[in-house]
């Protein structure tokens, strides 16, 4: 899968598991047009076509992919944003 | 379909697809729980059970996913295996989300001219309807059962050939929803417009299913 951005931090033993930060995931679906997850990752992130295409792509490809990074809060605000555009998508801690 | 023409995102839409959209943006609505466009105004929210919500507007009862596979699509969980983080995360966003997306409906249904004809869209109104087709597509698909490698205008002969004019006129909806999607987002970002092939002939005019 495309690394996506900001790179994973590593798990270090003694992080506390509240540090980590959190992830925003699409999944794939059958129905969501390529060019349509394209133009919504730049609408909601401003990602350049580009890293939106190939973020696209990561979810086409490998069935998901991490697209935004941050807090909790952060997340759960992407995760309602992509729900509001018809994608799956779900916030998990990144590990 | 669609294409930008001097600012405005044009487009043209026969009688008969004007009338699937309509039709298609009312039966959104009424699975969304709202009134059908045309039926006055919205229905006053039913009164609170909850003696919290109606101090504060939330509710305080847990919040599970709706029961229609459909349904749980438009409304998917927020978190993959916790059940009560989405439970929570739910409970603070889904009547804006289901708001939004009625209103979108809505949009579309009121910018549908009823007889067919020219349709002029800014972006802002482009993008409402892209995403209140998407929800569309979102409902159609999972109640045809679309899979990566479905090919609903197959789909919608083999429904015609076995009998099921209902599941026929979806899996066509559904096919012609994704064309005009395809037209919007090309238009949208400046892309070289898709080739949408027999849909430009207006196969709804041309007989039930077209001539193909």
């Amino acid at each position: 899968m495309s690394a996506p951005s900001p790179a994973p931090v590593e798990e270090t033993s003694d992080a506390p598991v509240a540090d980590l930060p959190w992830v925003t995931v699409v999944w794939d679906d059958p129905v969501n047009l390529m060019s349509y997850v394209t133009y919504v990752f730049q609408k909601v992130f401003g990602y350049t076509r580009e890293k939106a295409t190939e973020l696209m792509l990561a979810v086409h490809h490998e069935g998901r992919a991490a697209v935004s990074a941050g807090t909790r809060e952060q997340m759960e605000m992407d995760v309602a944003k992509l729900h509001e555009h018809g994608l799956w998508a779900t916030l998990q801690q990144d590990r | 379909m669609f294409r930008r023409n001097n600012g405005a995102i044009v487009g043209s839409l026969s009688e008969a697809e004007a009338e699937l959209l309509r039709h298609a943006a009312e039966q959104m609505l009424l699975l969304l729980g709202a009134t059908a466009p045309g039926d006055g105004e919205p229905a006053a929210p039913p009164a609170a059970a909850d003696p919290l919500e109606e101090l504060t507007g939330l509710g305080t009862l847990p919040s599970g996913p709706p029961s229609d596979p459909a349904l749980r699509r438009l409304f998917p969980d927020g978190y993959r295996d916790d059940a009560t983080a989405a439970g929570e995360l739910r409970r603070f966003t889904e009547d804006d989300l289901r708001a939004g997306k009625v209103e979108r409906l809505r949009r579309l249904y009121a910018a549908v001219p009823a007889g067919g004809g020219e349709v002029r869209l800014d972006d802002a109104a482009a993008d409402a309807w892209l995403r209140a087709l998407t929800d569309l597509r979102l409902v159609l698909g999972v109640r045809l059962d679309i899979d990566a490698d479905t090919d609903p205008y197959e789909l919608a002969h083999e429904a015609l050939a076995g009998g099921d004019e209902a599941m026929a006129t979806s899996a066509l909806l559904y096919h012609y929803a994704g064309a005009l999607s395809q037209t919007l987002v090309d238009a949208l970002t400046g892309a070289e417009p898709f080739d949408v092939g027999p849909f430009d002939a207006g196969p709804f005019d041309a007989g039930p299913f077209g001539t193909r």
